[in-house]
């Protein structure tokens, strides 16, 4: 199960970095946001991964969060990009 | 049987962190917009759904199954609902496809609505046509 871990992990963390310098690179806000959109699903899907590794349920409230911020962050900067362009 | 659940759980494990592996090659490959939108909202889903169903099988009790199907559950309503706002918010701002477009209903629609006048808006208020208003 380690070796799961390690090679989910560095897939997970090579996801994360690649989302990275695309935010960096994007050269629009819409870019960005559909980035940030993205690196947030990363996160989730790591918290996932360490609640299967650890068999310890003490994050699970987290991905709830997350998930929730994300998506009306998403839809806020959405709205604010709709009224003032990119 | 628990080896079963567990090698189970691997697969899913690695299938979902290959998904957000292969979505964020995509935002590299993908030419414009609304097609790395279309690439961003898979890992949002089917990978969020891999592995939680991984944490499911792995975590024993059913507190946590519920707390972890409820944040799939609420995953699966707003995900879709966020990248439609983005996309609705990248063609508002004026954003090119890669190629032409074949069909613009929302930019027809935003047409009709202006020239109905601004006495038929809707009661938000939300037709400001896209890219004239000059940011």
């Amino acid at each position: 199960m380690s070796l799961v871990g390690w090679v989910s992990g560095v897939m997970l963390a090579l996801a994360g970095l690649l989302t990275t310098v695309h935010v960096i690179r994007s050269r629009n806000l819409a870019d960005r946001a559909i980035g940030v959109d993205m690196l947030i699903a990363v996160v989730l899907n790591s918290l996932a991964v360490a609640i299967a590794l650890t068999q310890d349920d003490l994050v699970a409230a987290l991905l709830l969060i997350i998930g929730l911020l994300a998506f009306l962050g998403s839809v806020t900067i959405a709205r604010y990009i709709e009224e003032r362009g990119p | 049987m628990n080896t079963v659940v567990d090698v189970l759980a691997a697969v899913l494990m690695i299938t979902g962190s290959a998904l957000a592996l292969i979505a964020a090659v995509g935002l590299f490959r993908m030419p414009d917009a609304y097609s790395r939108i279309h690439v961003a909202t898979k890992p949002a889903t089917l990978a969020v759904v891999c592995t939680v169903g991984a944490a499911v099988l792995r975590v024993p009790g059913p507190a946590p199954t519920t707390k972890l199907l409820l944040a799939v559950a609420l995953q699966f309503w707003t995900a879709p609902v966020a990248s439609h706002m983005l996309g609705r918010a990248a063609h508002a701002a004026g954003l090119s496809p890669g190629e032409p477009w074949v069909v613009d209903d929302l930019r027809a629609a935003d047409e009709e609505l202006e020239q109905s006048g601004p006495d038929a808006d809707s009661p938000d208020g939300d037709t400001t046509p896209p890219g004239r208003d000059g940011t």
